[in-house]
């Protein structure tokens, strides 16, 4: 059976957006599912309690809040919606949203499975955490942080959201599971068009864009960390696996390359930044966009440059 | 267009319904593998029962002593589709959410094929860190795959290494410009997460039925391998004893 070229690659995007799609729907899903939870669960009086008071360790504790929460980039931007409704900091909620889909569990058994024990899998943690710390201390310094959240995501001053929990009578436990549900399911229909829009993005891209042109771009120290940057962001595939995947550029491509795909990849790719839009103002997402690409090239330019392995 | 919230309340548990059964005949008639790899399968599992999870929330509310009253501040004087029970929410993302549905139902399921070849680029070499040759050598070959066969190529990359050694393997038909008329390639897409990862690899095949042989048809190709060239580079080369016309396996794409 041979389809005329344009239906031909028309089933080729097809199949490669519901790739990236049903890979990606289930790890959004565990996301809504534990935002339903945290909203219904966890009220603003009990997070402000655990966030740490000063600006700097709320952002550190928030960059390793995914050993808390294990979720990967497309699960943990509900979270980080529905945390900053409880009042958690720009800074912190900023770390968490970069750091989690790397300082995470899963990820850690991932890259050990594919790396083991060296240099790579210890580089990816501590780049990962830097980056991410770096990045939500860039946002602390902001003086109005809350100009950066869209409207709704701003806690509410008066009434509303957690103190209503706190003042009712607490209703029974089947009520409030279902409740949960209930809200996971409309921010499931709040952000999957994010994640479809993107998925499809990135399919287009790698159905139109031939990767033989842009693999052959990369072998030198420079070339090649832009070369995976790009990579990672156009393949769109989740930092819980993204490590397997890498092991394919471990032998044409420079140690610094290898990382940048793996600490930048999975704080950003096409379909995350679409999803960034359903909680940060445009610009924001184009501040968060920038400061990880270029921090993470720097220090893949300083480690090929500098360090022989 | 704006939808009454009761209503879209409605669709939503419909479309939530309608994913969870798209997912779940995937993963029973064994398409899923077209789209991602089997050791991911549980992911499709996990995301069947949220979705249903999801969906009960909205017929079991309709029956509790709160109604559809949650615990969202109704800050109403902005675009949201939370549904407050009484306001008008947008149809788009319900639209939006209906687009794998949609695309899954008119275009039939198929894996990668030769047509995707060219975008995605083909290797005659694959490697990883675990490979060794000697990890390689321990499959008999008579039961290596194409991507058996490319990566002990990888590991010993000398064209007349493969010498004399007999090959059964299954592919797809691929051909291009480097290709003499009495070349083709038996390939095999390999998969580690999912199809946007998805690479080319295959095996050069020499034989003078190969002009009759449509591309992206499946093969098993039988032969030996001999020192040859590939558009003037040399690399190993399948002779073929006899090439036959086979089904696409239900598993069509290799895991390494």
């Amino acid at each position: 059976m041979t389809l005329p070229f344009l239906a031909e690659q028309f089933a080729n995007f097809t199949t490669v957006f519901l790739g990236i799609f049903i890979e990606a729907a289930p790890f959004l899903l565990m996301g809504t599912l534990a935002s339903g939870l945290v909203e219904v669960f966890i009220s603003r009086d009990q997070m402000l309690r655990v966030i740490p008071r000063r600006r700097i360790m709320a952002t550190i504790a928030g960059g390793f809040l995914g050993l808390v929460f294990p979720v990967c980039e497309c699960g943990v931007v509900p979270l980080t919606r529905r945390l900053f409704r409880k009042g958690l900091p720009v800074s912190s909620g900023v770390a968490f949203l970069l750091a989690a889909p790397i300082i995470n569990p899963i990820v850690f058994a991932s890259t050990f499975a594919a790396y083991g024990w060296g240099p790579i899998f210890v580089m990816r943690f501590v780049m990962g955490a830097g980056v991410a710390l770096f990045t939500g201390l860039v946002f602390s310094a902001n003086p109005d942080p809350s100009r950066m959240l869209l409207p709704q995501h701003l806690v509410p001053v008066s009434g509303g959201s957690g103190e209503a929990i706190d003042t009712a009578p607490v209703p029974p436990l089947g009520e409030r599971l279902t409740r949960s549900l209930r809200i996971g399911a409309d921010e499931f229909f709040d952000m999957v068009r994010y994640l479809i829009v993107g998925s499809m993005l990135a399919a287009a891209l790698q159905t139109a864009v031939p990767q033989s042109a842009l693999l052959a771009l990369g072998s030198g120290p420079v070339t090649s960390v832009i070369t995976l940057q790009v990579l990672a962001f156009i393949l769109s595939v989740c930092s819980t696996v993204d490590a397997f995947l890498s092991l394919a550029f471990v032998n044409t491509f420079t140690p610094g390359s290898i990382l940048a795909f793996l600490v930048f990849g999975p704080m950003l790719d096409i379909k995350s930044t679409l999803l960034f839009l359903s909680v940060f103002e445009r610009r924001v997402v184009a501040y968060l966009l920038l400061i990880p690409l270029l921090a993470t090239m720097l220090v893949a330019l300083f480690i090929n440059l500098n360090v022989n392995w | 267009m704006m939808l009454p919230a009761r209503i879209a309340d409605r669709f939503k548990a419909l479309i939530l319904i309608l994913l969870a059964i798209f997912l779940a005949e995937k993963l029973v008639s064994g398409t899923l593998y077209y789209y991602i790899g089997p050791r991911f399968s549980w992911l499709a599992v996990v995301g069947v029962v949220i979705l249903i999870l999801l969906a009960s929330s909205f017929n079991l509310l309709r029956h509790g002593p709160d109604g559809q009253h949650n615990s969202h501040d109704h800050d109403h004087d902005h675009e949201h589709n939370h549904s407050h029970g009484d306001g008008r929410v947008s149809v788009v993302p319900l639209f939006i959410a209906t687009i794998p549905l949609a695309l899954g139902v008119i275009v039939p399921a198929r894996p990668l094929g030769a047509s995707a070849v060219d975008t995605r680029g083909v290797s005659t070499g694959f490697t990883s860190p675990a490979d060794t040759s000697a990890s390689i050598l321990t499959i008999a070959p008579a039961e290596r795959n194409v991507l058996d066969w490319v990566r002990a190529m990888s590991a010993n990359p000398e064209p007349t290494a493969l010498d004399g050694q007999s090959a059964d393997v299954v592919g797809f038909v691929y051909r291009d410009a480097r290709f003499d008329d009495d070349q083709f390639m038996v390939g095999r897409f390999t998969m580690t997460c999912c199809v946007a990862d998805a690479l080319a690899i295959g095996v050069v095949v020499h034989s003078t039925e190969a002009s009759v042989l449509e591309a992206d048809s499946w093969v098993r190709v039988t032969g030996t391998f001999q020192a040859g060239t590939l558009g003037g580079s040399p690399m190993p080369v399948l002779e073929a004893a006899e090439i036959s016309l086979v089904m696409q396996p239900e598993q069509p794409y290799l895991f390494p």
